[in-house]
């Protein structure tokens, strides 16, 4: 029996874990998901005009509080609310990717995905408009309401 | 292997049907909410399900009271198809519900109810009013069959009475600008106006009287027919006369 040989295949086991164990936490931790969201955070926030922007509007009967991961200025009055869209007041909760606002009619509308929740209510729609300081909402496109009373 | 598969299916209809208590709404063409005047369209192929009814139509206005899942009134427009736990089955052109007090309007060329043994058609408008057990047909045409008679005329109202999950008719005023018409297994009855009441087991038709039987045929101005054996009595208001025809089919 070789002696040497032995050895050689010994340490070539070794050497060729070690290497692979180097290169597969160097993988995780290279594209990890906390790294990746940092990264791509970054990469988000410096193409808004505004990050996170947070404030109120007066409804009919209550305030109601709009806040995002970052605004983009579409014209004069005008802005572009996105990632993570809420519309908060006392009664409701509206929930959505994207929103366009106008801070001069106080109103706004998105194309996207949205989710109104509000007491026993569910809605879940392609798109809304909200008008007329909040009175009317106009769900859009094909839509589901559960109600539970 | 079967249970696991049994045990998806089951997860995949949990998650995805409607829960006990709970009011599903699907539009196609979504929904506008006006909060001021309390109320929420629903537009295109709307479909209404909850534990009391299943409803679809083209349009629907649902009018609420406080929050919108309290929903007191629905206003549906095209196509509409209403159908209750009870089992009460409505079409037509329009329907209005009440969900307070369980009333509802049909309007429609072709209006129908049909609550099992009660059948309501009318050309124009039918109202049901469940809580009091009371009931209006209106249209050149209105129809309502029972287990025992049909009924044709303009105008059709009365009360009825669910006893042992069966709705059987209390009262009933029949009128028509031509003639209604009552059928029973053994009679045909016509007259310009006909009235009928359960407790006193009795059909009253008024003017234009004309009652068959077989071959007989009695015509008068008014009549009077007893519901348990079908025994009529005819009369007429000027002469005291009354007009008999009687078929003779023997050979």
């Amino acid at each position: 029996m070789n002696n040497l040989l032995l050895i050689n295949r010994k340490l070539i086991l070794i050497i060729f874990f070690i290497i692979s164990l180097f290169i597969i936490i160097f993988y995780t931790v290279k594209e990890g998901p906390f790294n990746k969201n940092l990264m791509n955070i970054k990469k988000e926030d410096y193409s808004f005009d505004i990050k996170n922007p947070k404030f109120t509007i007066n409804g009919r009967d209550e305030e109601i509080l709009i806040k995002a991961r970052g605004a983009s200025f579409i014209s004069t009055h005008e802005i572009l609310l996105e990632k993570n869209v809420i519309f908060k007041s006392n009664t409701f909760t509206l929930k959505s990717p994207e929103v366009y606002f106008n801070q001069k009619s106080q109103t706004a509308y998105s194309k996207k995905n949205t989710i109104f929740l509000s007491k026993g209510t569910t809605i879940n729609s392609k798109g809304f408009e909200i008008t007329n300081n909040g009175d009317n909402i106009n769900f859009k496109g094909k839509t589901k309401l559960v109600l539970i009373k | 292997m079967k249970k696991i598969f049994f045990l998806i299916m089951f997860l995949s209809f949990s998650v995805m049907g409607r829960e006990e208590g709970q009011t599903e709404i699907t539009t196609e063409e979504g929904i506008e909410v006006f909060q001021k005047e309390k109320y929420y369209l629903l537009k295109k192929n709307v479909l209404i399900e909850s534990d009391e009814f299943i409803l679809s139509a083209d349009l629907v206005k649902a009018f609420f009271e406080k929050d919108l899942y309290d929903i007191q009134k629905i206003e549906s427009e095209g196509n509409v198809n209403f159908t209750s736990s009870k089992g009460y089955n409505g079409v037509g052109e329009k329907l209005d519900f009440s969900m307070k007090n369980n009333l509802m309007n049909i309007f429609g060329n072709n209006a129908l109810l049909n609550m099992e043994n009660l059948i309501m058609k009318s050309d124009n408008y039918i109202m049901i009013d469940d809580s009091k057990g009371k009931f209006k047909l209106e249209g050149d045409i209105s129809e309502l069959t029972t287990d025992t008679m049909n009924i044709i005329g303009s105008s059709i109202e009365g009360s009825y009475q669910e006893i042992n999950e069966i709705n059987e008719i209390n009262n009933l005023i029949v009128k028509s600008d031509k003639v209604t018409e009552i059928t029973t297994d053994t009679l045909k009855m016509f007259s310009s106006k006909a009235v009928y009441s359960k407790k006193d087991n009795i059909i009253e038709l008024f003017d234009n009287v004309k009652v068959i039987r077989n071959n007989e045929t009695i015509i008068g101005d008014y009549a009077q027919i007893n519901t348990l054996n079908e025994s009529y009595k005819v009369s007429s208001k000027e002469s005291n006369k009354v007009k008999v025809l009687i078929e003779n089919t023997n050979e």
